[in-house]
């Protein structure tokens, strides 16, 4: 295991708390990762902190929805001083170069914003995006306030908040510590029908289904498909998935929550029966000491993850996640190895 | 009737007729030339200049000529094909293909990106454009240009080299290319190999020209070395081939 301050009580990957508990861990000095609906970030002092807006999370009891609390996770401070840096549309492709050498990058990017957009499309090329250690995740908003609220991000040592900029905290890491980023997907790829896109976006309207062209929307519609289930490729043995946001059959088109790309073969996953059980089951056991993790808001309301607990791991849930790349319905999670 | 100025400057960038330097704009302080270029007007009768076709304008940053940077805003003809003329670059791109050959070459050495951007003094953006449309597939490296040393240009950050006992294989070892091309499958414990070997080998399949499949090669060697004491899993199968 490796060595922790303990500043902030609870799991290593983080717990939900009250405002007081909150201001104790700010007040420690400690780096912090925080996520809690906007209104309650705008009510913190100045610190150490990075935060993103989301009121749902994996807390230590269970899945829960609190505009109240706060979920907050200590970050490792193992070799020299983190730093906090605003990305916007001209210097995002950037984020990975300014990573440190051996250290990891949390990232929390605004949802809807252009650099969200951005990232979503053009991450996988940006220059040594998988060379670094890099996590995060999309701020939100509740679902209520849809279309009324922009999401925001806060930069805790200068409150700055933001809902066009992304924000990513650098913390560099001793070379003989390894953050290793890893993901627990728990959709497959069916057996069904391969499908491609003739070129990259969040929305489609016509794709190639086992080479034949063919409108998506009126194929999801025609095959009675659950979108609830996401379309899932294979990368090199790590599923990756695209969510479905919106399915508008009479104008043909469909939308997406990441960007589906014109080099990539999909799939519609298999149907999960038990989302909790089945995160709990198949989480491996060095997972469990994890120091970082989210989760996404779609597993929690379509797996019912509302008071229910997924295994150890506690975390965000949020409107997208990143290890290294957007990903969609999909837990991240960053152990620290001795190496 | 063309300056001494204009004539100079199309000398030193190498400009032919009918091309000419119509106009350019010095600032000493941020070290920048903009030029603008344009074919020669046709004359007609009693010397009288003919209105030039319509066309686009392109603009291609050019090589340095000491700490000045050269911008060239160049008046193409509608139907033009620019193809082989160093001084521009294909369209869309940032760079002119003698100073994309330029930063290709540095590509090949191995260089970070912002190791290029200083020794060539160019933005990281227009680098990374650059970048983008090789791995893409949208652009191929132009004519061979002498690799730029490093040391001559000043200090850059260092790539990490293999260790004398590194398990890494060397770059010119056929496994990488097996790997690349999918003809070797390894059993992936690290994500990042993953995410990264599945978009190399994407890009591969969009990239016909053998420099930047070669880059490409290089790229992952890189990682390679770079996470080697966390990749024994799958240098294990390396070494089997």
């Amino acid at each position: 295991m490796i060595p922790t301050q303990n500043l902030v009580p609870g799991p290593l990957s983080g717990s939900l708390m009250d405002l007081q508990d909150a201001l104790v861990a700010i007040r420690s000095g400690a780096y912090l990762s925080i996520a809690a609906d906007a209104a309650l970030l705008r009510r913190l002092p100045p610190g150490n902190w990075i935060a993103g807006s989301i009121p749902y999370f994996m807390a230590q009891e269970g899945g829960r929805t609190s505009r109240q609390q706060l979920f907050v996770t200590e970050l490792p401070t193992h070799a020299g001083t983190p730093h906090l840096r605003w990305y916007d549309m001209g210097n995002l492709h950037k984020v990975a170069l300014e990573a440190p050498a051996h250290g990891l990058t949390v990232l929390i990017v605004p949802a809807f914003s252009d650099v969200h957009s951005r990232f979503a499309r053009e991450a996988p090329a940006f220059e040594d995006l998988y060379m670094k250690p890099l996590v995060g995740w999309i701020a939100g908003v509740h679902l209520d306030e849809l279309g009324q609220t922009a999401p925001v991000v806060a930069n805790g040592q200068s409150l700055v908040f933001s809902s066009d900029r992304a924000l990513a905290i650098h913390i560099p890491l001793p070379s003989a510590l390894y953050p290793r980023i890893d993901i627990l997907n728990l959709f497959r790829p069916g057996p069904g029908d391969t499908i491609r896109f003739p070129s990259t976006g969040f929305s489609a309207q016509e794709c190639f289904v086992n080479g034949e062209l063919v409108n998506l929307a009126q194929y999801l519609h025609h095959k009675g498909i659950d979108t609830r289930l996401p379309l899932v490729a294979d990368y090199s043995g790590a599923m990756i998935n695209v969510s479905f946001k919106a399915v508008d059959t009479a104008a043909g088109r469909v939308d997406f929550y990441a960007p589906v790309f014109d080099d990539v073969t999909y799939r519609i996953a298999e149907p999960v029966a038990d989302y909790a059980q089945a995160f709990a089951r198949a989480l491996p056991a060095e997972a469990h000491g994890a120091r970082w993790s989210c989760n996404c808001i779609l597993n929690y309301l379509y797996g019912g993850l509302e008071g229910q607990r997924t295994g150890p791991l506690t975390g965000p849930m949020t409107f997208g996640e990143i290890a290294y790349q957007l990903l969609n319905q999909t837990l991240v999670y960053v152990n620290l190895e001795k190496l | 009737m063309t300056s001494i100025d204009k004539a100079l400057l199309r000398q030193l960038l190498l400009i032919e007729r009918p091309w000419e330097v119509r106009e350019y704009r010095l600032d000493v302080r941020k070290r920048r030339c903009d030029v603008w270029i344009a074919q020669e007007a046709e004359r007609g009768w009693f010397g009288r200049a003919r209105p030039a076709p319509p066309g686009d304008t392109a603009l291609w940053q050019h090589l340095a000529i000491g700490p000045l940077r050269f911008h060239l805003h160049v008046s193409l003809p509608l139907g033009f094909d620019s193809k082989g003329v160093a001084w521009m670059g294909e369209p869309g791109m940032p760079f002119t293909r003698a100073l994309a050959g330029r930063v290709f070459a540095l590509f090949g050495e191995g260089l970070p990106l912002p190791a290029i951007c200083t020794l060539l003094d160019l933005s990281l953006q227009d680098v990374w454009r650059y970048r983008y449309a090789l791995d893409t597939g949208r652009s191929s490296p132009t004519e061979p240009v002498p690799p730029v040393r490093p040391a001559a240009a000043g200090p850059a950050p260092v790539e990490p080299a293999p260790a004398a006992d590194s398990a890494v294989p060397d770059v010119t070892d056929p496994v990488w290319q097996r790997l690349l091309e999918g003809d070797l499958s390894l059993d992936i414990k690290v994500l990042s190999l993953k995410l990264m070997l599945t978009r190399l080998r994407s890009q591969l399949d969009l990239i016909q020209d053998e420099e930047v499949r070669l880059l490409k090669l290089k790229e992952l060697h890189r990682y390679f070395v770079k996470n080697e004491r966390v990749l024994n899993h799958e240098l294990d199968q390396l070494r089997l081939g």
